[in-house]
C-alpha cells in the first residue's frame, strides 16, 4: 500500500519541483528577450572539408612573420580573398578577455590579430573591426596588456569593447534547444564576414575552449549560458545561428591548466589551423591539448546538430608551413 | 486553511531572503575593506573602478567560465581590484574561503597547475601558507591565513619585467592581514 506523504515532504517536493521550473522559465525568459531580430546573415565561404594547419615560429618575432604563416596556412583554402571580398564589413572575433600578456597565452597571440587585420584590409574590405566583450574588465586595460589593441591599431583597424548594452540586438536561433535567443553585438550583425580567431586552451568549465566558446565574446548576456541546463548545448545552440565565416585557431602557445584565465602551464606548439568549419577547427585545437573532441560536450552537442565535421578522420587536413 | 499555509511559508521565504541579502551586503563590504589601501599598496596604485564582487554564481564576473572551479573547493565569496605601478598590472582577488581546509587545499591546486616550475615560498605574520611563481612576464603569488576568517588571496603580476618584481607577495600579505583583522591591518579601510 502506497505510504502518504507527510506535509513537510510535500512542501519540500513542491518547493524542489517549483525551483526547478522557475529555472527553466528564466533561462527561456533571458534567452528570449524581447522582440527577436532577423538573423545573423554571415558568408559562408570556403571549402568546409579542409582544414589547414600551418607551424612556424612567430613568438617574439614581427608581424611580417605571423602574416607570412597566416598565407601559409590559408594557401589552402584559396586564401583570405576566398574570405574576404572587396568592400565588405568585416569582424575579427579574437579572445582579448583578459589582463594577460601574451607569454600567459590566455588570449590570441596579438601578432596574429595583427596580421590578419592587415590582410583583410588588404583583400579590400571596407572597414575591419576586433571585437571581444571581454571578461576583464576595464576592456581596454585588456586589450592593452594582451597587446592586442597596439597590434590592432598598427594594421589600420578598429577595436571596439564589447561593454555597451545598447550595442546589442536580439537575435533568434531558430534551431536552439536551450538558447532560443541571444544579445549580439550589433558590429556582427551588420557584417558581411566574422572571422573567428581564438586561442586554444583548456577550460574550466568546457574541457577546452577554441572558436566556438570564443563566440561567448560577441554575446551580452553570459551568465546566462552558465545558468542554463547545458553550456555546452548553449555553445552548440550559439553557433548554428552565428556561424564564422572562417576560423582560425591559434596554438602558437597553448594554456594547458588553469583555463581560461590562466595563468598555468603553458606550451609553444608554432601551429595554427583554419577551416570554414568551425567544428572541425574547434575538434582539432582539442587533439592539440591532448584531448578527445569527442569528449567535449559543445563539439559533441555541435556535430549532433550537423554543424560541422567533428570526426578528423572525415577531415582532409592539409599541412602547410610557413 | 491551505491559504494560511501558503502565507506563512512566503513569509518564511522573505525572511530567508531578507537576512541572505543582509549577509551578502556585510561580506561585500568587509572584502572590500580588506583589500590593501593606497598607503598600503604604495607604490602600486589601486584603480578603484575596477572592483569587482561575487559569491555564488556571482564568481563568473571574476573567473568567467573558470567559476565552477573556486565554488566547489570552498570559496564564498570574492573581490577583485586591479593595482598599476608603471606598465605593470596586479590583480588582486581575495577570496573568503568556508574553511582554513579549504584554503590549504585551494592553494595546493593552484600549485599543481604549474607542474614542476620553480615555486618560491611566500611567507609573512597572519599567513598559514602560500607561494610565489614566476614566469615570463609574470609574477603569481598565492597566499592564505586566517583561522577565524580564513581568507585566499591571489595576486597576477603582468607586464614587461613582472617576473623580476623583488616584493610581488606584500599586496596580498596586507590583502590576508587586514581580512583577518591581524594587527596592523587597516581597521577602516580609505578607498
Amino acid at each position: 500500500m502506497a505510504r502518504k506523504i507527510t506535509r513537510r515532504e510535500f512542501f519540500v517536493a513542491a518547493a524542489q519541483g517549483g525551483a526547478v521550473l522557475a529555472g527553466v522559465g528564466l533561462v527561456r525568459w533571458i534567452g528570449k528577450g524581447q522582440a527577436a531580430a532577423a538573423p545573423v546573415s554571415l558568408k559562408r565561404r570556403g571549402d568546409r572539408e579542409i582544414l589547414s594547419v600551418a607551424r612556424g615560429n612567430i613568438i617574439g618575432k614581427g608581424v611580417k612573420d605571423a602574416e607570412q604563416l597566416l598565407r601559409a596556412c590559408l594557401e589552402p583554402l584559396g586564401g583570405i580573398e576566398t574570405f574576404v571580398k572587396p568592400r565588405e564589413r568585416v569582424v575579427i572575433k579574437p579572445c582579448a578577455s583578459w589582463m594577460r600578456t601574451p607569454e600567459q597565452a590566455a588570449n590570441t597571440n596579438p601578432l596574429l590579430v595583427g596580421a590578419l587585420a592587415s590582410l583583410c584590409l588588404k583583400a579590400g574590405a571596407a572597414k575591419v573591426i576586433v571585437l571581444d566583450h571581454t571578461c576583464d574588465t576595464p576592456s581596454d586595460l585588456a586589450f592593452q596588456i594582451s597587446g592586442i589593441s597596439d597590434a590592432v591599431r598598427a594594421a589600420g583597424a578598429t577595436m571596439i569593447s564589447g561593454h555597451e548594452a545598447s550595442a546589442y540586438e536580439q537575435v533568434r536561433i531558430p534551431r536552439g534547444s536551450v538558447l532560443t535567443s541571444a544579445g549580439v553585438h550589433r558590429a556582427v550583425i551588420e557584417a558581411d564576414v566574422l572571422i573567428d580567431v581564438p586561442a586554444a586552451k583548456v577550460h574550466n568549465a568546457t574541457g577546452a575552449t577554441a572558436g566556438m566558446k570564443n563566440l561567448m565574446g560577441i554575446v551580452w548576456n553570459r551568465v546566462a549560458w552558465h545558468m542554463s541546463l547545458s553550456l555546452d548545448q548553449c555553445i552548440a545552440d550559439f553557433a548554428s545561428a552565428v556561424t564564422p565565416t572562417l576560423t582560425i585557431v591559434d596554438a602558437t602557445r597553448v594554456l594547458l591548466t588553469n583555463g581560461p584565465k590562466g595563468p598555468g602551464r603553458t606550451k609553444a606548439l608554432h601551429t595554427i589551423a583554419a577551416s570554414a568549419d568551425t567544428v572541425a577547427a574547434d575538434s582539432y585545437a582539442a587533439t592539440l591539448l591532448g584531448l578527445s573532441p569527442q569528449r567535449l560536450g559543445h563539439i559533441r552537442a555541435a556535430a549532433e546538430m550537423r554543424l560541422g565535421q567533428a570526426d578528423l578522420k572525415r577531415v582532409k587536413i592539409v599541412h602547410a608551413s610557413a | 486553511m491551505m491559504f494560511k499555509r501558503i502565507r506563512a511559508v512566503l513569509v518564511v521565504l522573505a525572511v530567508l531572503s531578507s537576512v541572505t541579502v543582509g549577509a551578502a551586503a556585510d561580506l561585500r563590504k568587509e572584502l572590500v575593506n580588506a583589500l590593501p589601501t593606497a598607503a598600503q599598496a604604495k607604490p602600486w596604485t589601486p584603480m578603484v573602478e575596477t572592483t569587482t564582487y561575487g559569491e555564488g554564481i556571482g564568481l563568473t564576473e571574476i573567473y568567467d567560465g573558470g567559476y565552477k572551479k573556486y565554488l566547489d573547493n570552498g570559496v564564498v565569496a570574492a573581490v577583485r581590484r586591479v593595482y598599476r605601478k608603471g606598465g605593470l598590472v596586479a590583480e588582486v582577488v581575495l577570496h573568503r574561503m568556508s574553511s582554513e581546509t579549504a584554503a590549504k587545499k585551494l592553494g595546493a591546486i593552484k600549485k599543481s597547475e604549474f607542474g614542476k616550475a620553480a615555486v618560491e615560498q611566500a611567507a609573512g605574520v597572519g599567513l598559514s601558507g602560500g607561494f610565489i611563481v614566476r614566469q615570463p612576464a609574470m609574477a603569481m603569488v598565492i597566499v592564505w591565513g586566517g583561522r577565524e576568517r580564513p581568507h585566499l588571496c591571489s595576486i597576477v603580476i603582468s607586464g614587461r619585467g613582472a617576473d623580476r618584481e623583488p616584493k610581488p607577495a606584500a599586496l596580498a600579505i596586507a590583502a590576508v592581514r587586514n581580512a583577518a583583522g591581524a594587527p596592523g591591518a587597516a581597521k577602516k579601510a580609505k578607498h
